[in-house]
């Protein structure tokens, strides 16, 4: 936008400048006073010359004392660049942008601003340049205060939230309804020392919620979180600020302009970031049962649980994935009694079997505790109180298979104290559905949820706090060392590499036979946390994950000692908790097969290891080349089909011209001019067909390059005239009179050699393709 | 047909009356603004029936309240929000966006002090959410449903009210 002079006004008296109250790059508003006065001659009155116009000074053209005479250009001054704009209306000036584009269409200056920095405000937005200026304020800030930005997802991360009618007694639970009374009713539940969570980290964080929920939902959930606005204030981005309804990074850029460089995000899932390195994925909180997220993308819903639904005793024992209650709960539901029956016979024979056992490890382990070695004994207490309270249950329960799961359960956490809540919910899920009795299911409802309370020990938080602490202290430590400012695209994974750093592992079991070690997701992972991986025993191994005993390299690993062997969920818990778990806590036990298989997938929240190197992906990216047929054919290639579809679209128009030399075709003119409407589109097929043939005679004596082209649209009407009657018939439309059947036919079995020809060639052509590149690495 | 019996009986005007309170009052038109109250009611005209309907149609004169904010026109608001790209003010219904560019420059976004607030350099104005500011509008948005407004404090006068 071009300067303007602001002039000294005519009406004056010449005057001396007393002092200017504006300086370069001012923004100035109309009224507001540039410069004070007085007339040289009476030299004594002082006056005030304001601004009578919205704008930013560029250069002031006269100077203090000086004299100025009346009509003097003082200074220039830009127009509003209207850089903050609030629903098309300026926020600087109060011009309606709307009016000023009407009267300018073409002109592109109006405003530039696009970036929508305020998280609940969509429609405030300020120009790129003001919100860099905004964002570089903020991250010194940050850095001042030393605070990193954390940007915390709610459902399934921090709270847990169903629609479902659940027992009015639960503690802890929030219920609220968004839309009025007659609206479904929402009922939250804090993950356990959310509060605690949440006040230690933002002594370290700047807190953003960053939710797929709707507006109301996050501001509720947020209110409930911190009611006096201390943590999150109105940094709270919703679905409704979304731009995207399947992803969370479009967003980054507007709120972050500068860069997500001490941006840090707490999520469940890793989908809704598109494999940023920013994300440090959480363990999924699941209170309710039935219940996933409610709030997922559209699109994006949960499969952390692919496997077909088992009988309960599979069921019971497989605990190596089962981060989602919900669906284990649904597949218990299929079974039909009979089979439960004899399932929970089953399971409490293995159950006592496996109780005995854990008491013998138990009693093993004791000793070894005394020894004292501080990180174990925290593990090793979480685990006997689980077992305490596990204890209690047992007691007040005559029933004798609830004796046998809640045995059951122990055992779990015992071996793995790895999502236990989880295992004992869903356990009583099972029991519920195992009865099989209705009336029953009201009682057990409410003591589900009563023992629940004292089960729900999701400490999961607890590690959180840790990794983000953690973080924050390596951030500010380098930043420290270096003056060149580090980005927590690079901290985060470098804090995760070191959890297993110096560690040597050999899998057993974990990779399937058929996968490459490097790309199976076990050595992703255990290479992310830093860890070592090789394919066999070395001097260096240190550790030996295995899935069964009595493998080559187990015996291996027992006859050198020191090559501590444990069960996959070792390493997929040190990867949940980023620590280096005790290993005792996961010893390697006799599994039946399909259980094992279970092992070898890393629960989904396990992180995602976009960033480890991988072996080959060039050659990765070539063979997916080959997959995609489109990508084989050159440029020139793909002019010619333009062509050939051009051509095509020209063609028809011929026909049209030429066509009163065919009587068929001046019949079905005739038809259409008496109000048959359908009849001007039936006579295309009819044409085609007609073209078809002798394009067919020409294919059958010598196919040239020009008749490739026609063969293309060949095929093409062929579908066409084979689906428009079918699909007029089911419309319920007359068929066309003149539709022969015979022809037709003897039509399409021609076409269809043709086709197979043509397919044949591509095939032909793909093999070649595929076989050059294989031969060429 | 009941209805019928209870809204074109002995209190048919009376009817008509409570439904322009509760049809007008409190809502926004782009012309007149905010309908604060409806205080005398003019005249009430033939009523219409509306063909293939049971309802009809009554053209009533009334005076009313109005709320209609103009450009350069001060009031005092309450802050609803402070941010780093400005603050938003509520004149009874009336919202309202002040820049930051449109607060004066000695004032600063102060984000670590809860709640939020803009803070003059020595320290003796402090404007925060729920504060009573004056403030002089410089730019509205009339739509069909409800008026924004633009705001400013870069005057003589505007600024922090003192109670």
């Amino acid at each position: 936008m071009s300067s303007v002079e602001v002039n000294f006004p005519k009406e004056d008296q010449p005057s001396r400048i007393k002092k200017w109250r504006v300086s370069v790059g001012t923004m100035v508003t109309a009224g507001r006073i540039l410069l004070l006065y007085h007339d040289v001659a009476t030299g004594q009155i002082e006056k005030k010359l304001r601004a009578t116009q919205f704008g930013r000074i560029v250069k002031l053209l006269v100077k203090d004392n000086e004299v100025v005479h009346p009509g003097q250009p003082v200074l220039l001054m830009e127009g509003c660049k209207h850089p903050t704009v609030m629903k098309d209306l300026c926020a600087e000036c109060g011009a309606d942008l709307r009016k000023e584009f009407d009267e300018n269409p073409d002109k592109t200056f109006v405003s530039q601003a696009n970036v929508p920095m305020v998280h609940s405000v969509p429609e405030l937005k300020v120009t790129a340049e003001l919100a860099e200026k905004i964002g570089r304020e903020d991250k010194e800030r940050l850095l001042k205060h030393k605070q990193l930005v954390l940007l915390v997802d709610l459902d399934q991360t921090i709270v847990h939230t169903t629609n479902d009618n659940i027992p009015a007694n639960m503690e802890d639970v929030h219920h609220f309804q968004l839309y009025g009374p007659a609206s479904p009713w929402y009922h939250t539940r804090l993950r356990p020392h959310t509060r605690h969570f949440l006040s230690e980290v933002s002594k370290l964080y700047e807190l953003h919620i960053c939710t797929f929920g709707a507006r109301q939902y996050a501001h509720r959930v947020a209110a409930l979180l911190d009611n006096d606005g201390k943590l999150f204030s109105h940094r709270i981005l919703s679905r409704d600020e979304c731009f995207d309804p399947q992803s969370k990074t479009a967003n980054l850029k507007a709120l972050f302009p500068c860069g997500v460089d001490m941006v840090c995000i707490i999520d469940d899932r890793d989908d809704v970031w598109q494999g940023c390195a920013n994300l440090v994925q959480v363990k999924p909180y699941h209170f309710f049962l039935h219940t996933g997220d409610i709030n997922v993308p559209p699109g994006l819903g949960k499969h952390d649980d692919p496997s077909p639904p088992k009988s309960l005793t599979e069921e019971a024992l497989q605990d190596a994935n089962s981060n989602d209650s919900t669906e284990n709960g649904k597949s218990g539901k299929n079974d039909n009694d009979e089979d439960k029956d004899e399932n929970i016979d089953k399971i409490k024979e293995i159950n006592n079997k496996d109780a005995e056992e854990v008491h013998s490890q138990n009693d093993t382990k004791n000793p070894e505790n005394a020894e004292g070695e501080q990180a174990e004994n925290i593990n090793e207490i979480r685990v006997t109180e689980k077992i305490s309270e596990d204890d209690d249950l047992k007691e007040a329960s005559n029933n004798n298979s609830e004796t046998a799961e809640s045995n059951q359960a122990s055992n779990k956490m015992d071996c793995k104290s790895k999502s236990k809540s989880i295992n004992s919910e869903k356990l009583k899920t099972k029991k519920k559905h195992g009865r099989g009795k209705k009336e029953k299911q009201k009682q057990e409802d409410q003591l589900q949820f009563n023992s629940k309370e004292m089960e729900d020990q999701d400490d999961y938080l607890l590690y959180l706090e840790d990794i983000l602490k953690r973080i924050h202290t390596e951030f500010y430590t380098e930043a420290e060392i270096e003056t060149k400012s580090k980005t927590l695209r690079e901290i985060i994974p470098k804090v995760r590499s070191r959890v297993l750093e110096g560690l040597c592992l050999t899998f057993s079991g974990l990779v399937p036979n058929n996968q490459k070690l490097h790309q199976s997701r076990a050595y992703k992972v255990a290479r992310a946390f830093g860890a070592q991986v090789s394919q066999d025993l070395t001097k260096q191994s240190t550790h030996l994950v295995a899935i069964q005993p009595g493998t080559v390299k187990v015996r291996e690993a027992k006859r050198q000692g020191k090559v501590k062997i444990v069960n996959p969920d070792w390493l997929w818990t040190c990867a949940e908790r980023w620590e280096h778990v005790d290993e005792r806590l996961y010893p390697l036990k006799e599994v039946p097969l399909h259980k094992a298989r279970e092992f070898r997938k890393p629960p989904a929240h396990c992180s995602t290891p976009e960033h480890v190197e991988d072996v080959t992906p060039k050659t990765e990216n070539n063979f997916a080349n080959t997959i995609n047929p489109l990508m084989i054919f050159t440029q020139e290639e793909i002019a010619n089909m333009d062509k050939e579809v051009n051509e095509d679209m020209s063609d028809l128009e011929d026909i049209f011209d030429d066509s009163d030399d065919d009587e068929k075709v001046r019949k079905r003119e005739h038809d259409s001019d008496s109000n048959d409407i359908y009849g001007y589109y039936d006579e295309i097929p009819s044409l085609k067909k007609r073209r078809k043939n002798s394009d067919n005679d020409s294919i059958g004596s010598k196919s040239t390059d020009d008749d490739g082209k026609t063969q293309c649209y060949v095929d093409d009407d062929d579908d066409e005239e084979e689906d428009d009657p079918v699909t007029r018939f089911r419309r319920g439309e007359a068929l066309p009179d003149d539709l022969d059947l015979g022809d037709n036919s003897q039509d399409s079995v021609c076409d269809l050699e043709t086709e197979d020809m043509e397919d044949e060639r591509e095939w032909n052509a793909m093999g070649a393709a595929l076989e050059r590149e294989f031969m060429s690495d | 047909m009941k209805s019928v019996i209870v809204y074109f009986g002995p209190q048919l005007l009376d009817t008509v009356k409570q439904k322009l309170y509760t049809e007008v009052e409190g809502n926004c038109t782009g012309k007149y603004g905010f309908v604060v109250a409806v205080t005398t009611i003019d005249t009430i005209g033939a009523g219409i029936i509306q063909p293939g309907q049971g309802f009809v149609v009554y053209p009533v004169k009334y005076k009313a309240i109005v709320f209609r904010p103009f450009k350069g026109e001060v009031l005092d608001g309450i802050v609803t929000q402070v941010n780093k790209v400005g603050m938003f003010a509520e004149i009874g219904p009336l919202s309202c966006f002040i820049s930051h560019h449109s607060i004066p420059a000695d004032m600063q976004f102060c984000p670590n002090i809860n709640p939020p607030c803009y803070k003059s350099k020595d320290e003796d104005v402090v404007i925060q959410a729920d504060d009573e500011i004056r403030l002089k509008i410089v730019g509205t948005r009339v739509d069909a449903t409800g008026i924004f407004a633009i705001g400013t404090l870069m005057d003589d006068y505007l600024g922090l009210v003192c109670n």
